[in-house]
């Protein structure tokens, strides 16, 4: 069927009022009465949204140009209305490659590569992980998201690492000792104590629960905070007293890993291992006393005639908790 | 949650998790703010249930409301700086002299040992907030009040910040919350190595997830949209065209040295003073004449009568090479389409096309200030690579690694001493009567891929060898070009290109460590809040956030915890 047109009947009052219409918020242009295809107008919203791309968002926001860009006038400010909320540094890539390299290459304690660049101890041991991955799936010769990572990085701000044989010093990425706020302090307490007494930030963690243990003892950097009061009491001078504090880490570090290491092993051997062509057989000594005496222990092993399995189980939340 | 309906609208405006232009578009007028000014119009429940819903729309508005309020808890996670100087120096008894909080007006605290940014608002900032005619006075002064103190409020959705699909989004591997929780729906994402196809599942600080890195360059790269379509269209017409010429080459070959190479190549070449060989022919008409020969050999006996019917054609050049072309290709066509080549010729076969070939890469490497538009030395690196695996039959799609392309290259060019190498310049000169010079070799290719000596591409490709310092530059070019190859059949146009109006989105939270280029990254720990500054990325000001906290306090789950 051809299209239909519309009648003379209504053209001239229609027109009117799409003349009308054209001044009110809602549409630009006055339709046509005559045509039969569908008016591409935009509403004045639209109309003002590409406008403003066009004009600033394509100039402010080109890809090419390197260097983070926000909205508003902070260049580390993403939302204009929260100023509360700041695009921190990311560590760039050779800093990460140096990280890497003195951890696992060199052997250096995480908690002096902590220190000396500024990075917290859990960021350095991610980026060792991390690092990891990517040499693994270089070595596999998985696909990598290089231009990507290239764009990406280069519309991030980024903490970098100080030109190589330069005498500067690492910028710090980000403070190393921040103590989280407990659950039992965040109460306020009133605790009278006579006048005399001196009281210190162990007497409060008291105060507050008997089993919290005071800020000293809640940093990462333990050691750190022993070496500085050996200078403030003038044990040591700063230079004896680092050259002592890297010592102590990377003992305790190393001994720490030979602990791991020993668990790892003690692992192994009690697992008996065969190859065959199709698969590997673990096997592992059980205890029978571990079914209990009704035979349901949880940690027995194998399958429990009359134990419910939870899995299949009606208003039970079945997403993990946990990936170990 | 199904997608609500206007869900980017600009006339109800919700401000969302979402890199779309029309988002960018909406925080940039302000969407969102709540004015302080306005408070004393409205009551306490108008203003809270405004600013809950305004947040809402941005903070996992994918999240039912009765999930988001059992994951709403009132315990919210900040930390302090303590400097191990501040802890060596002081016990903390300064804090507890007095009444109980300390001596004098100014006394030490660990905020002072401090070397972190921030402390309290920067200098610029004041002037900013100054400045600003819109914002009424009272948020203005608020706003000041509140740069020094830890904004516990903008840690209210906190707990949305640890679901999987949300760290793969603040981690920049995705566009949008939805775009997000999909990649982890459609297994995409493993935590520890594992698949984990629950978006709603949460991390745990130290869990490391990664997601398949095909999945994120398809979703942060432009879009395949009809004009890149006929750029794919482009790349598969020249796929095309290569298979063509290699397929026929043999043939080529074969009708070019029963035909063509004495008159081409008499034994006796004329040579000028600067050491060029001088072509005593008419190139053009040879060339001319040489692609009737194929083409009426290909159709075979109808090929004499397609040459009749081509002579009665108008255009005077054409017609007079198909009367030339007709008369030698009755005389010798037929024995020379069964002749099989010889050992020699299947050699001269293989340099013939690998120097065809490397038409496309002296292209690149001796034309570089002419043409410098990217897409086209992409699209010649292309061809390079496609022409190379069918000279030396290896596959060169996108997969291939670019080393192993440069080494078997590389050794075939020796072999076949394709290299000009400087050292043994003297042995070159000391060549058999019979051989070909490399530079008859290149004008032998030319002429068989259809190049005058004339046309433009011989012109800027020349007929050099490839020096060796030439041959480095050509594998540093397939070494960047195999990080960002031109490949027709990804979902992405290639090479890839970041998404555009994505700049301003592009942050990433402390409390994620991300790396890039293998699409992987470790959940450090739960966001914070610290002095002057709250980690969840909220387009929200303080304001909003307290109001929105305080409508969950009475209504969400009373034994949550982060």
């Amino acid at each position: 069927m051809p299209p239909r047109v519309p009648g003379a009947s209504g053209s001239l009052a229609s027109l009117d009022t799409a003349l009308l219409a054209s001044s009110s918020s809602t549409s630009q242009c006055a339709r046509r009465t005559f045509s039969t295809t569908p008016a591409t107008c935009m509403s004045r919203r639209r109309y003002e949204m590409h406008k403003w791309l066009n004009e600033n968002a394509a100039r402010l926001y080109d890809q090419s140009s390197p260097g983070p860009r926000y909205l508003g006038a902070y260049s580390d400010q993403p939302f204009p209305n929260n100023s509360l909320f700041r695009s921190q540094p990311v560590l760039s890539d050779m800093l990460k490659e140096e990280i890497y390299n003195r951890i696992v290459v060199k052997g250096d304690a995480i908690k002096s590569v902590s220190r000396e660049f500024g990075v917290d101890v859990r960021r350095v041991g991610a980026v060792v992980r991390l690092k990891e991955v990517e040499k693994r799936m270089i070595a596999e010769g998985k696909p990598l998201a290089t231009p990507y990572a290239r764009a990406i990085n280069s519309m991030l701000p980024q903490t970098r690492l100080p030109t190589p044989g330069s005498d500067e010093k690492p910028i710090p990425h980000e403070s190393i000792n921040e103590i989280p706020v407990h659950r039992h302090t965040r109460r306020q307490l009133f605790v009278p104590v006579s006048e005399s007494r001196h009281f210190t930030r162990a007497d409060a963690a008291h105060a507050f629960d008997e089993n919290l243990l005071p800020v000293d003892e809640r940093s990462f950097h333990q050691e750190l905070i022993t070496a500085e009061r050996k200078i403030v009491t003038g044990e040591q001078d700063r230079g004896e007293a680092m050259k002592a504090w890297e010592l102590d880490v990377q003992a305790t570090e190393e001994a720490h890993a030979a602990k791991v290491g020993e668990q790892l092993e003690k692992e192994r051997s009690r697992v008996k291992s065969y190859e065959t062509g199709r698969a590997a057989y673990r096997i592992k000594d059980v205890s029978v006393d571990d079914a209990g005496r009704d035979g349901k222990g949880p940690r027995a092993s194998g399958w429990r005639y009359g134990a419910p399995h939870m899995d299949r189980k009606r208003g039970a939340v079945k997403i993990p908790t946990s990936v170990p | 949650m199904r997608r609500p309906a206007r869900y980017l609208n600009l006339r109800r405006p919700k401000l969302r998790l979402s890199w779309n232009k029309h988002n960018l578009y909406n925080i940039a007028k302000g969407v969102g703010t709540v004015d302080m000014s306005r408070a004393t119009m409205r009551t306490f429940f108008q203003q809270k249930w405004e600013a809950k819903s305004t947040t809402r729309g941005y903070h996992g508005e994918h999240i039912p409301e009765k999930k988001w309020k059992r994951m709403f808890t009132r315990q919210l996670a900040s930390v302090v700086e303590m400097n191990p100087r501040y802890l060596a120096e002081h016990d903390g008894s300064e804090q507890a002299t007095g009444r109980g909080s300390g001596m004098g007006a100014r006394q030490v605290a660990a905020d002072d040992y401090a070397t972190w940014f921030p402390r309290g608002y920067r200098q610029d900032e004041v002037g900013h907030f100054l400045s600003i005619k819109s914002k009424s006075q009272i948020t203005r002064e608020m706003e000041l009040e509140h740069g020094n103190i830890t904004p516990l409020m903008q840690m209210t959705y906190a707990p949305v910040e640890r679901r999987l699909d949300m760290a793969v989004f603040r981690s920049l591997f995705a566009t949008s919350i939805r775009q997000a929780r999909l990649m982890v729906v459609h297994g995409a994402v493993t935590v520890n190595g594992k698949k984990m196809v629950y978006p709603a599942y949460r991390l745990n600080p130290g869990d490391m997830f990664q997601v398949d890195v095909g999945k994120v360059l398809s979703a942060v790269s432009k879009q395949k949209n009809p004009e890149t379509k006929l750029e794919t269209a482009k790349v598969v017409k020249m796929l095309k065209n290569n298979q063509k010429l290699y397929d026929s080459m043999e043939k080529r070959l074969r009708v070019w040295n029963d035909q063509f190479e004495e008159t081409v190549n008499p034994k006796t070449t004329e040579v000028n003073e600067d050491g060029e060989e001088k072509p005593a022919f008419d190139e053009a008409k040879v060339i001319k004449k040489f692609r009737y020969a194929i083409y009426s050999q290909g159709k075979g006996k109808e090929g004499a009568a397609a040459a009749e019917a081509q002579t009665e054609t108008p255009a005077e050049g054409a017609e007079e090479a198909a009367v030339e072309g007709a008369e030698v290709g009755e005389s010798a066509a037929e024995p020379s389409a069964e002749r099989l080549l010889s050992n020699e010729e299947g050699q001269e076969l293989k340099r013939l096309k690998l120097e065809t070939a490397l038409i496309d890469a002296k292209l690149l490497i001796r034309d570089q200030s002419e043409k410098t538009d990217p897409l086209w030395r992409e699209f010649k690196l292309r061809s390079f690579k496609d022409q190379v695996g069918r000279a030396l039959d290896i596959d060169t799609s996108a997969g291939t690694s670019a080393k192993e392309l440069i080494s078997q290259l590389e050794t075939n060019m020796k072999s076949l001493s394709m290299l000009h190498d400087e050292k043994s310049q003297s042995s070159q000169a000391a060549q058999a009567p019979g051989q070909k010079t490399p530079r008859q070799f290149a004008q032998k290719a030319l002429w068989l891929s259809g190049h005058t000596s004339d046309s433009d591409v011989a012109v800027s490709v020349g007929l050099d060898r490839l020096s060796v310092k030439e041959f480095k530059d050509l594998a540093r070019l397939l070494r960047s070009d195999a990080e960002n190859p031109i490949d027709e059949h990804k979902p992405y146009p290639t090479p890839w290109a970041p998404r555009p109006f994505m700049k301003p989105f592009v942050f990433v939270p402390r409390y994620l460590e991300v790396n890039h280029t293998t699409c992987s990254a470790v959940y450090l720990r739960h966001p914070v809040a610290r002095k002057g500054m709250g980690e969840v990325p909220t387009p929200f000001n303080f304001f909003t956030n307290q109001l929105a906290h305080n409508w969950y306090v009475g209504r969400g789950s009373k034994h949550a915890t982060m």
